[in-house]
């Protein structure tokens, strides 16, 4: 219990000053954490070194790595404690001796009880005032007390144990400081403005509370919805393998005419190991070159999954290009989407001059692709991405201090959802349009997509059979016609899929797009702007 | 022919320099990276072959960029190399593609802003190390 005198006489800088300690201790965590990443199992790999003994030392490096992680995550709900109480009690403090110099100015005098004398109508009323103030601060002594309760001894587990455990306490901390998760806005720029506002304690436990709801939140800065959508990751685990799991790798070539039965086993098993395989993903990146890193901006586990992936900092990239991919996309084949926007990457970069990392791509599967069927044909899918696109780019320019070159690229069912988005309210917050591959924007021509046609591009291989008359009949007028009024720019590769082929006009040119370097790209027909 | 990575290394480094050296300007941001060249069927070889894909930036400063591509292009020209593209952009600056006898590809493209020159060498094809792949 708090009294008068404690309140009074209360050292609050102490709380300030372990706060401090515990955001450092933090900080030498994670600085711990990126050592080992990268002078210990980046050293090994980067070294070539191979085999057994290789994957042992690098997989333990990796585990020490994931409890250094997880003790960072910790040690910052630790710090937010002794933040919160120093930010209440210093201001009860300071409210006290305000009302103590207030009683001393009217010429009444304050005991070591609280009660202010001699008795009167005013002194009672500052009696009430102190009494007031005494007690909100045994209420912040409390709360804060159950809070280091809640946050148990330091037990260091690792593994999805550990990661529930954290969960759990900072689940409960945000319940004792009142955090709610449907007190995160929606709105991209509303999010940003939010997140700005919090103090470190509280963006900390709203990181670790609600990784989920920060991990997705359109306009809160890439580098926190990374860590927060790792965290929701981590939570995840990756379930007990049943035995049927164990079987399918051996009886899917067996089943012979049950094969849809086989692959259904198959993929009920990469369902399953989906979070670890992600997060290996994450984590191979981790080795390379900071504007070479993995930022997962997204991520859904269900049905066919979804993820976004950012390759480079989008925060911090002087120019973005988000890559909408096509039909049957799903979180299990990412892998080659995730190459085509590496090689875009490099190569825009490599237009660029000076720092490298000046580029950031996206790969944005943050919509629900449709399947090699009948619904490739609808609108369905596109109608229900084009919002999700929307805001996903609004809130990179709201993440953003100082406005960046954004271009949005499209293959094939993607650039119908880009079509659909562009053409909807007022349009997409995007300096560049670029499809490839397209079956039809649902647009009968460049002007419906808001935005200069200088700036709308469109590349299409001679043997693409994905465009064509059976996209126009479903999708409408093909962008790459010269009638549609969009740039078309030049494509020396064939097929549907080789769009993004390393040492190509095709990527040249869309590298090009990206990085405003208009004079650059081969036309077959339209006007670059100058 | 068996090629380990670090000797294509070396060679593309080797070339990329003689063309540093030539337009007068340092080598800077260099990128490596082993691709799979296509097999027959026109897919990703599995079974090692690569070429060494390389990149640099060279700058040469905004008021020599488009002599420097001449040069480049004029050296290249001598040398007996295949110059398949010459382009001029409209906003200043432009590219020059050849490729050596011995199939080295080269690539010139003027940056964004027009400072600096975009140097790709690209190696032919090779073997990779067992294991590689």
């Amino acid at each position: 219990m708090v009294t008068f005198a404690d309140l009074r006489d209360a050292d609050t800088s102490a709380l300030y000053t372990a706060g401090q300690a515990w955001w450092r201790y933090a900080e030498a965590l994670r600085a711990l954490e990126e050592r080992m990443n990268d002078d210990a199992a980046g050293g090994l790999l980067r070294a070539g070194w191979d085999g057994d003994a290789a994957d042992t030392a690098v997989e333990r490096s990796e585990a020490i790595e994931g409890y250094f992680d997880l003790r960072s995550f910790a040690a910052d709900l630790v710090a937010g404690v002794y933040d919160s109480a120093y930010d209440q009690l210093w201001q009860l403090k300071w409210r006290l001796t305000a009302a103590i110099d207030q009683a001393a100015a009217e010429g009444l005098s304050v005991r070591t009880d609280g009660v202010v004398e001699p008795p009167s109508r005013r002194a009672q009323e500052l009696t009430d005032e102190i009494a007031g103030i005494v007690g909100e601060a045994g209420a912040v002594d409390q709360q804060t007390a159950d809070a280091l309760a809640l946050l148990g001894p330091d037990a260091g587990q690792v593994g999805t144990a550990g990661w529930t455990e954290l969960s759990e306490d900072a689940g409960g901390l945000a319940n004792l400081y009142g955090l709610r998760e449907d007190s995160v806005p929606t709105d991209p720029a509303a999010a940003a403005a939010w997140w700005g506002r919090l103090s470190n304690a509280q963006q900390a436990l709203y990181l670790a509370a609600f990784p989920a709801v920060i991990g997705a939140r359109n306009g809160l800065p890439v580098v926190v919805r990374d860590r927060a959508n790792r965290l929701a990751l981590s939570r995840h685990g990756v379930p007990e393998q049943s035995l049927l799991d164990r079987l399918a790798p051996s009886l899917a070539p067996l089943l012979g005419p049950l094969a849809a039965a086989g692959s259904w086993m198959v993929s009920r098993n990469q369902r399953r190991l989906r979070p670890q395989t992600l997060l290996d993903r994450l984590e191979a990146s981790e080795h390379r070159p900071d504007h070479q890193r993995l930022y997962l901006l997204g991520f859904n586990l269900d049905d066919d999954g979804r993820a976004v992936i950012a390759i480079g900092d989008p925060d911090t990239a002087d120019h973005t290009a988000v890559y909408v991919p096509g039909m049957s996309t799903t979180i299990d084949t990412i892998g080659g989407d995730l190459d085509r926007m590496q090689n875009l990457q490099q190569e825009a970069d490599r237009l660029t001059f000076g720092r490298t990392g000046d580029v950031a791509t996206v790969m944005w599967l943050g919509y629900d692709t449709p399947g090699a069927d009948l619904s490739v044909a609808r609108s369905h899918h596109a109608r229900a991405g084009a919002p999700e696109l929307d805001s996903f780019i609004d809130g990179l320019r709201a993440a953003r201090h100082e406005p960046g070159h954004v271009t949005v690229i499209g293959h094939s069912y993607g650039s119908t959802v880009i079509g659909t988005a562009a053409s909807d309210g007022n349009g997409l917050a995007v300096d560049d349009i670029a499809v490839a591959g397209s079956p039809g924007m649902r647009v009968d021509n460049v002007d419906a997509l808001q935005i200069d046609p200088r700036h709308v591009w469109a590349g299409d291989a001679e043997d693409d059979h994905v465009s064509g008359p059976i996209g126009w009949f479903a999708h409408g007028a093909e962008p790459h016609e010269e009638g549609f009024g969009a740039n078309r720019f030049v494509v020396d590769t064939e097929g549907h899929s080789d769009y993004w082929k390393r040492d190509t006009d095709s990527l040249e040119n869309q590298a090009a797009i990206v990085v405003g370097h208009y004079g650059a790209v081969h036309l077959e027909h339209g006007e670059a702007p100058s | 022919m068996t090629v380990s990575y670090d000797d294509a290394a070396q060679e593309v480094r080797h070339r990329a320099g003689t063309v540093a050296e030539l337009l007068g300007a340092p080598l800077t941001d260099p990128y490596f990276n082993p691709t799979a060249c296509l097999d027959p069927q026109g897919r990703p070889s599995e079974s090692g072959v690569y070429y060494l894909h390389s990149s640099y930036t060279l700058p040469v400063g905004a008021d020599r960029v488009e002599d420097a591509l001449r040069l480049a292009h004029r050296h290249f020209a001598d040398q007996g190399y295949q110059v398949s593209d010459v382009d001029w952009f409209r906003d200043g600056g432009g590219r020059v593609r050849a490729e050596a006898p011995d199939r080295y590809r080269f690539s010139l493209t003027t940056t964004m802003p027009p400072v600096a020159i975009a140097l790709g060498v690209h190696s032919p094809c090779f073997q990779g190390p067992a294991g590689a792949g």
